[in-house]
């Protein structure tokens, strides 16, 4: 079984904490264990949280989670002026910012950043899934 | 929704209970708070917290940063085991003091 739930989003700081939530009750009625839950909530805060902050001039934005094998495939897609991905760095220790990929980076089992030219950029997170035994949406 | 508790035990400590959700939507209340002069002990308790992002883990490094600059100890008097886990990913439980696991 495949699900999948996609939303158009205005690109407002108030419609971070609304798909965190809607995301992660969908997750929690598929069983999802909360440690997986609890992570995918921050990356997906984190994805959100850049679109809202840098995608200028877009004012809507998608966001994309697909269930499938036990994989959770989320995809957030602004249309700003993109960036460049080399351009992202590791914060130093004691700096205040800079932490948002890295932590993206750590929770993921995949990251991928992509522009496209003049259409903004796609930030996907990919995270393997375990369930609760009594979950409704086992593995496969 | 982010709760923010302050209380004084003594006039050279300033305890902060966090609770809620601290994210970059709620973040401001947290940066709006100022320490007073002559502050030497700054505990924040974290384990009311649901949900933290990077904008309150920037947060809670400017208050560090800010007890350190009054020569103040800045510590972490409680959290949750997830924020452990998270402090440790970030690699910020080598700048804030953590109680024992």
């Amino acid at each position: 079984m495949e699900a999948t739930i996609a939303l158009r989003l205005p690109r407002d700081a108030a419609s971070v904490p609304l798909i965190r939530q809607m995301l992660d009750a969908a997750l929690r009625s598929l069983g999802v264990v909360p440690d997986i839950r609890d992570d995918i909530e921050l990356m997906l805060t984190e994805a959100c949280s850049n679109v809202i902050k840098h995608a200028d001039p877009s004012d809507e934005y998608t966001v994309s989670a697909t269930v499938h094998n036990a994989l959770c495939v989320i995809r957030v897609i602004d249309t700003g002026d993109g960036f460049d991905p080399h351009r992202l760095r590791e914060a130093a220790p004691g700096a205040e910012g800079g932490r948002g990929v890295q932590i993206m980076r750590a929770l993921a089992d995949d990251v991928r950043f992509d522009n496209r030219r003049e259409h903004g950029a796609i930030v996907c997170l990919e995270k393997r899934l375990s369930f609760l035994p009594d979950a409704p949406l086992k593995a496969g | 929704m982010l709760r923010i508790e302050v209380g004084n035990p003594d006039t050279t400590t300033v305890r902060l209970a966090l609770s809620g959700d601290l994210d970059f939507t709620s973040v401001s209340e947290l940066s709006d708070l100022t320490l007073a002069d002559g502050l030497h002990r700054l505990d924040v308790d974290l384990s009311g917290l649901d949900f933290i992002d990077s904008s309150g883990l920037a947060a809670l490094i400017r208050l560090y940063h800010q007890a350190e600059e009054a020569h103040a100890v800045f510590q972490v008097t409680a959290l949750t085991p997830y924020l452990r886990h998270l402090l440790h990913t970030t690699a910020l439980d080598r700048l804030f003091r953590l109680p024992p696991a």
